[in-house]
């Protein structure tokens, strides 16, 4: 059901990266007041090293893919009525626990977790 | 409207080139299998030491999506994006205006190779991007030096390298411009500075994937055997202007076979002269009889040519060392030359050569825009009563083309059978000719207005030049054509196998089998090099089932890995195309039978005891 529930909802997720680099963006235009163009190199190029990083040290891990189980176990425990927009928010809360690779994320997400390591 | 376009294109469209569905996307799917990006035992070691950044950003759009390759093509066209970006703000730094910086842009937005990958996944734009990031900092420092901004080269140098090899030739010698400019300037302080962080970048961002690949060959950028087939083997002038010769012809593809026949002529004719094949294996990786590329590969992503782009860049560079343009511009010029040549000492000629060509083309973009900007013609000291008469020449000229280049000429040059039988074709050669009539007697009437008109007509060429590789796109057409239906008249899965059209059937059927055994959750997987692997986890998982793929039979130094499927694993295994290459056993697993063929695959499963017996 929950499953049912979230399936329009999984492909946001792969709007992230792209929200992390507008926000990577906004942050250099705002904040350095830079010209728009070359924030956006810049932005770029932190975004990308971003990426690289977070790949390779989830990958020293062997956590670079969050499980679907996982995922429905910290879906899991929202509380009723819980507004659509705040479902999202916390789902890309987990996501970027889940992308430290961190054990918190699969405590949080409940028994129903799944730690998917290989040793 | 060229970007919006081919991001629609990307996001209807699957990952389908050839690279992409033996390697590209294969690796990204072992990565998500295994939960590490740590090498694998595969049959195509291509899935291992090529440079990976690309992939991990594939990855990362894949890992959010469950699976689904909807973004995967959004990489380049994110790229595509980020390199009009790069070279406006690259072509400010070297003085030109704003509207030379548009130029420029849309110089980048309509070349043929660069529309065509913009929505794959490739990685030659993404590599581009960090290119045109690295030089943009290089020319920054000398403006503005010091500071935080350092650090912006080194990554740059960094992530290029992370994303492709070719970086290495493309980016050597703005590297050492920098280093030595630095020096120059600041003293040996800063310079040993830069060339340190420069070094702990690219060091670090690599680190992983080095080390991973000298882990299995004891060398960091691969497997030695592969590398030696990129790399020249055999320098020298003759060997340098062959591979220069080589690439540029590359580009040079026309419609018409009889125009490309004299090129290639030509070509061979200059081979003659250097006393060298146009096939030499040390200096070639894939031989091609035929060094110019046929009408048959002008819309296609892994051998379209940028010729327009070519000889605007030939002209913008030749005039900004000639007519010193510029304080910077001369300098970069020089450098995107060098550039260019050390390209060609480095690499062996290959006929994709003209796809590894797209760093340098985006290099090029800001010297086109350059050239191609009035302003910059003003600029030059050179009188306005001369460009007036240029003017009246241009109007004149486009006048004798539009009568001269009409239906029937055409027709006669590059029609089938000497005649055009498309009616819109017929109709668009006469809309251009009656425009260029028109546009050379307003040139001539007005020649004040000469600037503008010039100006219109270039981008006018500009946009409507990538038309053709905007909706023709021989893998991903909007327009149905012979080689393909449109990507609207296709599913998904269907358009994976738009470069070979005749696996859909055996695939469909080979995964149709596979379903029917959910329990097996590890498939063995025995190919070759060059065999589709993709198809089959996208084809299992829109099937239903979460499959894994493993490669078995591996005979490469990845067999040493030991994560492969246990011998005594009771699921089938999938031969790819191992009865033509003479290859059809699976070492250790004699006990297996085949149950099923559809060349050129064949599975096999396990004897059960008492088939044993």
């Amino acid at each position: 059901m929950i499953d049912q529930f979230f399936k329009p909802i999984y492909p946001c997720l792969m709007l992230l990266p792209v929200l992390a680099f507008l926000c990577l963006w906004c942050l250099r235009v705002l904040s350095e007041r830079e010209d728009w163009r070359v924030g956006f190199l810049k932005a770029a190029l932190w975004w990308a090293t971003a990426t690289l990083l977070v790949t390779e040290l989830l990958s020293a891990f062997s956590a670079s893919v969050p499980q679907r189980s996982s995922w429905h176990g910290f879906l899991s425990l929202r509380p009723r009525g819980m507004s659509s927009g705040a479902t999202l928010l916390k789902m890309e809360t987990g996501l970027l626990l889940s992308q430290r690779g961190s054990l918190r994320f699969l405590l949080k997400a409940g028994g129903s977790s799944r730690v998917f390591l290989r040793s | 409207m060229i970007a919006l376009t081919t991001a629609t294109i990307g996001l209807i469209a699957p990952p389908n080139n050839w690279d992409s569905m033996t390697y590209h996307m294969s690796r990204v799917e072992h990565w998500r299998a295994n939960a590490s990006v740590a090498h694998y035992p595969t049959n195509v070691v291509w899935q291992l030491y090529l440079n990976p950044w690309a992939e991990f950003a594939i990855l990362q759009f894949q890992t959010l999506g469950f699976g689904s390759d909807r973004f995967a093509n959004s990489v380049q066209w994110f790229a595509f994006v980020g390199s009009m970006v790069g070279v406006s703000i690259l072509l400010r730094l070297l003085g030109g205006s704003l509207f030379a910086q548009s130029l420029a842009a849309l110089v980048v937005a309509s070349m043929p190779m660069i529309i065509l990958q913009s929505s794959s996944t490739q990685n030659d734009v993404v590599c581009g991007l960090f290119v045109i990031a690295a030089v943009y900092f290089v020319f920054e420092r000398r403006v503005t030096a010091g500071g935080t901004r350092e650090i912006y080269f080194p990554l740059s140098v960094a992530l290029a390298v992370a994303t492709k090899g070719t970086a290495y030739p493309i980016l050597f010698p703005f590297v050492a411009y920098s280093v030595i400019t630095v020096l120059k300037q600041y003293g040996l302080r800063q310079g040993v500075r830069l060339a340190g962080v420069l070094v702990l970048a690219v060091f670090l961002l690599n680190l992983g994937h080095w080390s991973r690949n000298f882990g299995l060959w004891q060398h960091p950028l691969g497997d030695p055997e592969w590398l030696r087939q990129y790399q020249n083997e055999s320098f020298g002038v003759p060997e340098t202007l062959s591979n220069v010769v080589r690439n540029v012809a590359l580009h040079l593809g026309t419609p018409s076979s009889r125009v490309n026949a004299s090129i290639e002529a030509g070509v061979q004719k200059i081979h003659g002269m250097l006393g060298i094949r146009t096939n030499e294996p040390l200096l070639t990786f894939v031989a091609r009889s035929q060094i110019v590329p046929g009408p048959e590969y002008l819309t296609h992503e892994d051998y379209a040519g940028n010729g327009m782009v070519l000889v605007l860049s030939i002209v913008a560079v030749t005039c900004a060392l000639m007519t010193h343009g510029g304080r910077r511009l001369r300098p970069f010029a020089l450098l995107l030359l060098l550039s260019g040549l050390c390209f060609c000492l480095a690499l062996k000629w290959a006929p994709f050569n003209s796809r590894l060509h797209t760093p340098l083309f985006l290099l090029a973009a800001p010297m086109v825009g350059w050239l191609l900007a009035p302003r910059q013609f003003e600029s030059l000291n050179v009188s306005i009563v001369y460009w007036k008469n240029v003017a009246v020449l241009v109007g004149a000229s486009l006048i004798a083309g539009g009568l001269v280049l009409n239906e029937w000429v055409i027709a006669s040059l590059f029609g089938a059978g000497g005649a055009i039988h498309s009616g819109s074709l017929r109709v668009g050669i006469w809309v251009v000719d009656v425009l260029a009539i028109l546009s050379g007697i307003l040139a001539i009437v007005w020649s004040s207005l000469y600037l503008r008109i010039v100006t219109g007509l270039v981008v006018l060429v500009l946009t409507l030049g990538a038309v053709p590789w905007i909706t023709l796109n021989q893998l991903r057409p909007l327009i149905s054509t012979t080689y393909a239906p449109s990507i609207f008249d296709r599913t998904r899965i269907e358009q994976m196998f738009a470069n070979r059209g005749g696996l859909i059937i055996p695939y469909t059927a080979l995964v149709a089998r596979l379903v029917q055994q959910p329990s097996c959750r590890e498939i063995g997987l025995k190919l070759q090099v060059g065999d589709f692997e993709y198809p089959l986890w996208q084809m299992a998982r829109s099937a239903g089932v979460d499959h894994v793929f493993r490669h078995v039979g591996v005979t490469n130094k990845s067999a040493q890995i030991g994560n492969g499927i246990p011998r005594e694993s009771p699921c089938p295994i999938v031969i790819i195309g191992g009865e033509e290459q003479g290859d059809p056993d699976v070492p250790g697993r004699g006990d297996m039978r085949e149950v099923w063929s559809a060349p050129p695959i064949r599975l096999l499963v396990r004897l059960s005891p008492e088939q044993k017996q």
